[in-house]
């Protein structure tokens, strides 16, 4: 029978149907009643239901033994049948006047209207929604914080818990993970980054006891690592981007600089929500959430979207259903949504019920009366700042218990509770999810603590679990389960094997905000051109600079920050490196790999464009091993050469200062020359078709399967080719012998060394003689692997 | 294998689709664990979705008309009174007053007695009486023109925002019905771009399968005459490399220490995703997406452009056994039907580009015996008008950038102003009654709706209804019912159908 429940479905075409079954399918055609008897059992019928009959018939008190908290309950007592509404009790009683016969036994009797809703709904076959239950959860989860008691022993207290767990649930403990793969995990899962192969080398050569310990700290230690990879899961949380809907006039506004900042300086948690629900200029633009142009439903208007947004983010609560009416999946109602969103109103906010007003207007009110109240004769800001101090305030468990949640499913493959916004389902393990939340509240609210406490556990540090199918209803933990690369984990890592940049449009962040900014505005080198008039430049004039340099090493860490008005051509020892014509974005450019030990050559095409005489100017500035270096710039006329002239207006380009400062700060402060993240980048076709979510809702949890479309997209597509052809290119000239090349991509892609088996294969793949169309096709196979795209 | 894990089997029988395995597998467990939901267990099934628990919405089950269905976008509001509802037509002429015109074309006769249209329209002319023209389509005005969004709501029926991404109409067929010949992805998406600036980012908030998951999202075709590439191995690949890197990538799978996880379902969805697009990419079928294997003649009869190519591409398709296929003649801001001065001149260029491709191609579709089990549609984001921005009495700002009282030189002439009040649909095939005129306007400025209208839930319900979807099919997603049709209550309207 259930086969002919799918019979719209792809395997089994109409066509190739056994008569008999075509058969049964005319005669449910047949008897389907027509459209004008549709019904809507969450919007018709459980209204009635639950104001009518769930008192006395559901959730534990069944009068006269007649249960309707589901739907087999309801039918077994016989009161209702399918489409015979005449036949069923259930009807004659409510149309009856007899007080011993009447239902409801007291109070209105049931308007003509619910009658014939009832009676409709019993016509059209009793339809029931899915797993609803008038039954209500036993199990109710706490708000306030709880200590759990903590199992007796040594150790991590999250190891304590889980081997609690562990026994009462019969499983075995998993082996502990390797240490190469411990150090692919704990970069990718911390930082967004695969091992370098150098420091990965160093850990696994390290005799230390603790290393492990260590390793955690180093990583987390990395601000712009970090910052740059959890940049991503806050904007899929905050509903953050760079382009896109409601961007071109006004309707919506960024905070990534806000957000880039906070994550750089781990901001503790409950102040960064106070900073985004109690926003200044910066952080405002979530609370203000999205003005699509013309008019809207009533419950996306941007107060309602307001509701949604926090109760999502920082309670796992969904108040979506309530924003329209009363909800059936829980327990929230149409002005508990509206006395969250009468909080950031302007003016007295009319309530609507399904687009329908209802003539009351939204009375502020805070989904937990016993966290405390809102004033609502407060100015807007003292309300919002109010709602700020009751959803992060100590007393309000489940703000911790809802981010460590989260933290938790990002790092373990699988949340404590889920879907991990349904904070109100039960966990898989109370004291567990209750520890971790106290902790982060005893710990001032430090995420960086509670990942590294968790990245410290051996349960962390374990195998990871083979998961045949789906977690599902009833899941047992058992142990960490793999979690699918995101997009910008798989592109960086891609970039970090081949050694390549991110060639996507940059999103300019000002990095150091506020006072760092102002100490350190000024920019290390000038604005030049050929001639000092900085406002009258000849239209179309082309300048060819040059430069050399001389290095005393091979190959110095260096970075180029170079910007022209209007456009450039740069090239270095004659190869071309790089073009541009947008002088408001500012390059910072890895010449690693251009640069040789000796002599270089730098020379750049300056043009500046226009019809009348305008503006020109051309900045550049080198920084090698983290120092600034000064380079004489010259001017070719013909066939002889004269000095550049520094321009003498060089505030013309103030504007841009700020970012020239910024890339060049973190070239003189980082290890590592600078490189771009994909997250700083716009999106593009790739990271899309990879799951990066056009932010125009909230997003918590990406998918972790590759679907097909993805798979093409993989397979042929023009952006991954490139960057793999640039990338074999790249890796030809620093691996000239197939050997250490396959070692770099092996250990960079998946933190160990290819195994004899594997070499065999490898070595058919590269041949003797490196070939560009060898390595691409190479790290193809390299990163289409499951033991790539997975962190396990 | 997950074939040997527990319900699936028992469920599925001996359908090897995985998908289709869950799907039943999903059903499955949330009636079955119902009991289990009331005890307060998670109610996740989280890996389906990348927004959390998914779960089917029990649906009537519909037997289809058709096997595929194709939509022709006029992006960017096609005029009803200079396409396909020919009113009082004047021809250009300095001082003629506005509101005296309403078409700037003159009628033509249709092969179907009672049917005219607009001149420019002479092929399609001559196949009305293969479909069904509607004249009652009502869309809202959703206050402020926009064409995004009302691309938007057109295409996925919903007004934005939503608290949950919509799924394209194309989706929801990805989903619900799955391709037609596994070796044509199931939904394809011909000719728009969608990289660029401003406006055009907001067209990348419906071309997805938003919370059905990426799986079901749109194959997109921008230029049809590469499309071939999108199903080739990549550029500058022989398919001789492009075999032995499949092959070198299978052996070192094969090879991988880490077997033990050949099992994880992760990694069974990749291997098999990899496998569905390797055998796209070097299958026979893909032929059908290469412009240049058409016969000259037969191209020549397309080739009036990108759109002309489209069409062409879309019968190659068809014929190859795709599901759903959208050809647009492309949303440019200001460019093609989004006509703001100059209109009259405009759209005579855009009748040359979609008259012929569209009557071949129901002509092609016929002459193979396709036609019956193909929906092809015609549609808009909304009509135009000479005065009127939006309907009557709307607050949507006039965005004219010829605006005058009088004629006084061509750019006037033409349908400057967007008008929700009544667009014109065509509809031919999958069912479809043949020759027919369906729904009317007023003759007579404002062209509101007289006879018939079809709302956009309506108009998706029948459409979805002529593919075997009911228009209450759905899924319970973040907890919230989410229906093919706005809130499950669009009616197909039963009369159009022979």
């Amino acid at each position: 029978m259930f086969r002919i429940a799918s019979i719209h479905q792809p395997d089994m075409p109409t066509s190739h149907l056994p008569p008999s079954v075509l058969l049964f399918l005319l005669i449910s055609l047949v008897k389907t009643p027509g459209y004008a008897d549709e019904i809507d059992f969450a919007h018709e019928v459980v209204p009635i239901l639950k104001k009518r009959c769930a008192e006395c018939h559901s959730n534990g008190t069944y009068k006269g033994g007649f249960s309707i908290d589901n739907r087999q309950a309801f039918l077994k007592s016989g009161h209702a049948i399918p489409r015979q509404p005449t036949k069923s009790e259930l009807i004659s009683r409510i149309h009856s006047n007899d007080p011993d016969e009447q239902m409801p036994p007291e109070g209105d009797r049931l308007t003509p209207m619910e009658i014939a809703t009832l009676t409709r709904w019993i016509e059209s076959g009793i339809p029931w929604e899915p797993g609803f239950s008038f039954q209500k959860q036993k199990w109710q989860a706490p708000i306030g914080p709880r200590r759990p008691p903590l199992p007796k022993g040594p150790g991590n207290p999250i190891d304590r818990i889980v081997n609690q767990y562990f026994s009462s649930h019969k499983i075995r403990w998993p082996d502990t993970v390797s240490d190469d793969q411990f150090y692919r995990r704990v970069n990718l899962d911390l930082i967004g980054l695969p091992p370098d192969q150098k420091e990965l080398q160093r850990f696994l050569s390290d005799p230390k006891p603790n290393k492990r310990v260590q390793l955690i700290r180093d990583v987390l230690s990395q601000n712009v690592h970090y910052a740059d990879h959890w940049l991503t899961f806050w904007n899929d949380h905050l509903r953050n981007d760079y382009v896109g809907t409601g961007y071109i006039d006004g309707g919506r506004k960024q905070i990534s600089s806000w957000l880039y900042q906070s994550l750089h300086d781990n901001k503790p948690f409950d102040q960064f929500a106070r900073e985004l629900i109690s926003p200044s200029t910066e952080s405002e633009g979530f609370i203000r959430g999205i003005q699509w142009r013309g008019n809207v439903n009533a419950s996306q208007v941007r107060e309602l979207q307001f509701a949604q947004s926090i109760s999502q983010v920082f309670l796992g609560e969904n108040i979506k259903c309530a924003s329209c009416h009363d909800s059936f999946i829980n327990d929230w109602k149409l002005t508990d949504a509206y006395g969250l969103a009468a909080i950031i109103a302007d003016r007295p906010l009319e309530m609507f019920q399904c687009d329908k007003p209802t003539g009351k207007t939204a009375v502020i009110k805070f989904l937990w009366p016993e966290l405390g109240s809102i004033d609502g004769s407060l100015s807007k800001s003292k309300r919002l700042e109010r709602t700020a101090h009751l959803i992060t305030k100590p007393e309000n468990g489940r703000f911790a218990r809802t981010i460590v949640n989260r933290l938790w499913k990002r790092m373990m493959g699988r949340g404590l509770v889920e879907p991990v916004d349904m904070m109100a389902n039960r966990p898989w393990d109370e004291d567990l999810l209750d520890f971790l939340a106290i902790d982060l509240a005893d710990n001032h609210y430090d995420l960086k603590k509670t990942m590294s406490l968790i990245a410290n556990s051996n349960i962390y540090q374990s195998k990871s679990r083979v998961q045949n199918q789906i977690p599902d209803v009833g899941y047992t933990f058992k142990g960490p389960i793999a979690r699918r690369l995101t997009a910008e984990q798989f592109l960086d890592s891609i970039h970090r094997i081949t050694q390549t940049v991110p060639r996507g449009k940059r999103v300019n962040l000002p990095l150091f905000t506020g006072n760092q900014a102002e100490q350190s505005k000024a920019v290390l080198s000038s604005w030049i051109w050929s001639q000092p008039d900085s406002n009258r430049a000849f239209p179309g004039e082309v300048v060819q600079f040059h430069s050399t340099w001389e290095s005393k090493q091979n190959p110095p860490n260096s970075v180029l920050t170079v910007t022209c008005d209007n456009s450039y051509q740069l090239t270095i020892n004659g190869k071309p490196v790089k073009k541009d014509d947008h002088w408001e974005t500012i390059e910072s450019i890895n010449l690693t790999s251009y640069l040789k030990k000796g002599t270089n050559q730098i020379r750049i095409q300056a043009t500046n464009l226009g019809n009348t005489a305008n503006p020109a100017g051309l900045y550049v500035s080198l920084i090698s091993n983290r120092q600034h270096q000064q380079l004489t710039w010259m001017v070719k006329e013909g066939q002889s050469s004269r000095p550049a002239v520094v321009l003498k207006d060089q505030q013309i380009w103030q504007q841009v200062h700020a970012k020239i400062n910024q890339q060049e700060q973190i070239a003189l402060t980082q290890k590592q020359p600078v490189q771009l993240r994909v997250a700083l980048t716009v999106s593009d076709p790739l990271m899309r078709s990879l799951g990066r979510p056009n932010r125009e809702q909230i997003v918590t949890t990406r998918d972790d399967q590759l679907s097909t479309l993805q798979a093409l997209d993989l397979s042929n597509g023009q952006i991954l080719m490139e960057i793999l052809e640039r990338g074999a290119g790249q890796l030809i000239n620093k691996y000239p012998s197939p050997d250490k090349l396959a070692n770099h991509v092996y250990q960079t892609a998946l933190s160990r060394k290819p195994s004899l088996k594997e070499s065999d294969v490898i070595a058919s793949i590269l041949g003797q003689k490196l070939t560009r169309e060898s390595v691409a096709d190479f790290l193809w196979s390299v990163i289409m692997l499951p033991e790539f795209q997975y962190v396990r | 294998m997950y074939d040997n894990n527990n319900q699936t089997t028992e469920l599925s029988g001996q359908s090897t689709d995985r998908q289709i395995a869950r799907r039943e597998f999903l059903q499955a467990t949330m009636t079955a664990s119902a009991t289990t939901l009331a005890l307060g267990a998670p109610q996740s099934l989280t890996a389906a979705s990348p927004h959390g628990g998914m779960a089917e919405i029990a649906a009537r089950k519909i037997a289809p008309k058709a096997d595929t269905c194709i939509l022709l976008w006029m992006a960017g509001g096609m005029a009803a009174p200079d396409t396909f509802n020919p009113q009082r037509y004047f021809p250009f002429e300095v001082g003629i007053p506005v509101e005296k015109i309403i078409s700037t074309f003159p009628a033509i006769d249709t092969v179907v007695d009672n049917i005219k249209i607009t001149s420019g329209l002479e092929n399609i002319a001559k196949i009305m009486d293969r479909g069904t023209l509607i004249r009652s389509h009502v869309l809202p005005d959703l206050g402020h023109i926009l064409h995004s969004r009302h691309q938007y709501h057109w295409h996925t029926g919903y007004v934005p925002p939503q608290t949950v991404a919509a799924p394209h109409l194309g989706a929801w067929m990805a989903k619900l019905l799955g391709p037609n010949n596994p070796a044509i992805p199931a939904f394809i998406d011909i000719g728009q771009r969608l990289e660029g600036v401003g406006e055009k980012e907001e067209l990348k908030a419906f071309h997805t399968a938003g919370f059905l998951g990426s799986e079901y999202g749109p194959f997109v075709l921008p230029f049809p005459q590469n499309a071939i590439q999108s199903v080739k191995p990549p550029k500058g690949m022989t398919p001789a490399r492009f075999e032995k890197r499949n092959k070198h990538f299978r052996e070192l799978i094969k090879r991988s220490p880490q077997a033990e996880f050949a099992s994880d379902y992760h990694q069974e969805s990749l291997i098999r995703s990899m496998e569905n697009a390797y055998r796209l990419l070097s299958s026979k079928e893909r032929s059908a997406f290469d412009l240049t294997l058409e016969p000259e003649e037969s191209y020549k009869n397309y080739d009036t452009g990108r759109f002309g190519q489209g069409c062409l591409l879309a019968r190659r398709l068809t014929e190859a056994g795709a599901r759903f296929i959208e050809v647009t003649t492309e949303y440019v801001p200001f460019v093609s039907w989004d006509t703001h001065e100059n209109g009259h001149t405009t759209v005579a260029k855009m009748k040359k580009e979609i008259d012929r491709p569209i009557a071949q191609l129901i002509l092609d579709l016929e002459e193979r015996g396709l036609l019956d089990r193909t929906l092809v549609i015609v549609a808009s984001e909304f009509s135009r008008d000479m005065m009127i921005e939006g309907v009557p009495g709307s607050n949507a700002r006039d965005q004219s950038r010829a605006k005058t009282d009088v004629l006084k030189e061509l750019k006037h002439y033409g349908q400057h102003r967007h008008f929700t009040g009544s667009s014109s649909v065509l509809m031919f095939g999958g069912g479809i009654k043949k020759g027919h005129l369906y729904g009317e306007t007023r003759n007579e400025r404002p062209l509101m709706v007289t006879q018939n209208p079809i709302t956009l839930p309506d108009l998706h319900a029948t459409i979805f209804h002529a593919m075997g979807i009911a228009p209450d099919a759905g899924f319970d997603i973040e907890e919230r019912p989410f229906y093919a049709t706005r809130d499950g209550k669009g009616k197909p309207h039963m009369e159009l159908f022979a």
